[in-house]
């Protein structure tokens, strides 16, 4: 593999670490991260792809960047930090995610609607439902089960398929190839499978809603595209439905398990959550906060030069904001490996932060809440069903997890 | 360079140079200026950047998009006819010497 050009600031007689590392515990930042964080602005070289990128890692120096107009989120540009040698569709087949600016905000805001704090609150009572029927369908069979893909992986699909308006009879198609794609269980083969039905299915999606328009976010994004005059295609729509689902979905997911696993594992915390319901707003927050699945999710590339802690980055370089880092900052949260359900707050940088701030952050919020309302309330004895530490973890993917929860009550 | 006045509920005044591009809620984070939150950082999302344009404004300010418009529904502050995302406002040097008032509470 030959290494792509280097950051242009960078010292290019010794070649940085590669990157990304091992957390170990799913609680924790990787052992290389206090080095890290004590630079503020360092580099690294992305092991798949060989790019030399800076990564940046304070809680101040990442807000200040990431509402930096001089910061693409592009696919387009060389060094952007892709983990892997990327084929030419990834950088343009993005939707909003990896736009910039006027483009960003027009697309964006098809989609935006559906996700304001206002309107997700009108959900409550279906994903109330929703959750319930996976909790039903888990006792109805005999413990340990394994709660990742019986309950953690189902549950926000089915709310991201009624969101974009899949119909009902097409919900058990999409958990089930999510499950192949995101599941661990499947071959190679299986995968690629699932990709091409599954996109088959979004591209017969948009003929169903162009024929037979509902009250869904698919049919009021091609309403809205009508109504604005301006040019679309039906690949914009494409592209906006896989994003959506591939962010409504592996992210909730990953967020469930680990979450529910951190608070077996915090049995103080847990009784504390289960003695006062209404704790589990801010704890919602925390468990965010500790997990950071989209540490390594936030690639960027300077526009222009950048001066920024202590280092120049330079026009055209990658970089990538580094979340779980920022969220351990002590000045913002004090003794920030413990987790502790009652000082949650909005603060950490979980779902990003700037114009790309995840869309769905009310809507997971809301899915998180409900599902740690219920689960605990319904299945007070809830426990592992093997120790934490031999449950396998996506060590180095771009949305940490685990593999699995083994659950038993 | 555009200035725009923030104006705190206590009625002190804080004028910024605002440079293009920015927004009315950057500027005032890049000069720590209290009272804006902005949780989300600009996405018209958390509703954190709320501020009141001044009654007697008649500087040009974009429309309002309707997502902006259901996210002032859940601010903490109570929504005014005047009420903005200040993360929605992009500067122009047309709106140099636009006032904005503060709310008591962001979140």
């Amino acid at each position: 593999m030959t290494p792509r050009p280097s950051p242009s600031g960078a010292d290019s007689e010794t070649a940085p670490p590669t990157f990304p590392y091992q957390r170990g515990c799913p609680f924790s930042m990787p052992a290389e991260y206090p080095e890290m964080i004590e630079k503020d602005v360092s580099q690294v070289t992305l092991t798949g792809s060989g790019l030399r990128i800076w990564t940046v890692t304070g809680y101040h120096t990442i807000r200040q960047l990431l509402t930096d107009p001089r910061v693409s989120a592009s696919r387009k540009h060389d060094n952007f930090p892709f983990y892997f040698i990327a084929p030419p569709e990834f950088r343009t087949e993005t939707s909003f995610i990896g736009y910039d600016g006027e483009q960003h905000t027009k697309t964006r805001r098809k989609a935006a609607l559906t996700f304001t704090s206002r309107q997700v609150k009108k959900l409550r009572p279906r994903i109330e439902e929703i959750v319930d029927e996976h909790i039903d369908r888990m006792l109805a069979t005999a413990p340990p089960v394994d709660l990742h893909h019986a309950f953690s992986l189902p549950v926000p699909m089915t709310v991201i398929c009624e969101l974009l308006g899949i119909p009902h009879d097409k919900h058990d198609f999409f958990i089930k190839h999510g499950t192949a794609l995101l599941g661990g269980h499947s071959s190679a083969e299986e995968r690629q499978a699932a990709i091409v039905e599954v996109n088959a299915y979004v591209d017969d999606l948009i003929q169903l809603k162009k024929r037979e328009p509902g009250e869904d976010l698919l049919s009021r994004a091609m309403a809205d595209y009508e109504a604005s005059g301006e040019e679309y295609t039906d690949r914009d729509l494409f592209n906006m439905v896989r994003l959506l689902m591939n962010g409504g979905h592996e992210t909730t997911a990953s967020q469930i398990s680990l979450g529910t696993a951190c608070l077996l594992e915090n049995p103080d915390q847990l009784e504390q959550l289960k003695a006062d319901p209404e704790l589990v707003k801010p704890a919602v927050e925390e468990l965010i906060r500790i997990a950071t699945i989209g540490d390594t999710a936030v690639p960027r590339v300077a526009l222009e030069d950048i001066e920024i802690g202590g280092q120049v980055i330079r026009k055209g370089d990658g970089i990538l904001c580094l979340g779980l880092a920022a969220n351990r900052d002590p000045e913002v949260f004090p003794e920030p490996e413990k987790v502790i359900l009652s000082r949650g707050t909005r603060k950490h940088l979980g779902f990003g932060h700037g114009v790309h701030h995840c869309i769905g952050a009310d809507l997971a919020r809301l899915e998180l809440e409900i599902v740690w309302s219920k689960l605990f309330q319904r299945i007070p004895t809830l426990r592992l069903a093997k120790p934490f530490a031999e449950i396998p973890r996506k060590e180095g993917a771009v949305i940490y997890g685990l593999w699995e929860l083994p659950v038993t009550w | 360079m555009p200035k725009i006045t923030y104006r705190s509920p206590d009625g002190t005044d804080t004028v910024v140079d605002v440079a293009s591009p920015c927004t009315v809620m950057r500027g005032a984070k890049l000069h720590n200026i209290d009272g804006i939150e902005a949780q989300c950082g600009g996405s018209a999302q958390c509703g954190t950047c709320h501020v009141y344009v001044d009654d007697a404004n008649t500087l040009p300010l974009p429309p309002m998009h309707e997502v902006e418009d259901d996210v002032l529904y859940g601010t903490a502050s109570p929504r005014r006819e005047t009420s903005r995302l200040s993360c929605q406002l992009p500067v122009t040097d047309a709106m140099d010497g636009l006032l904005v008032h503060l709310p008591e509470a962001q979140s």
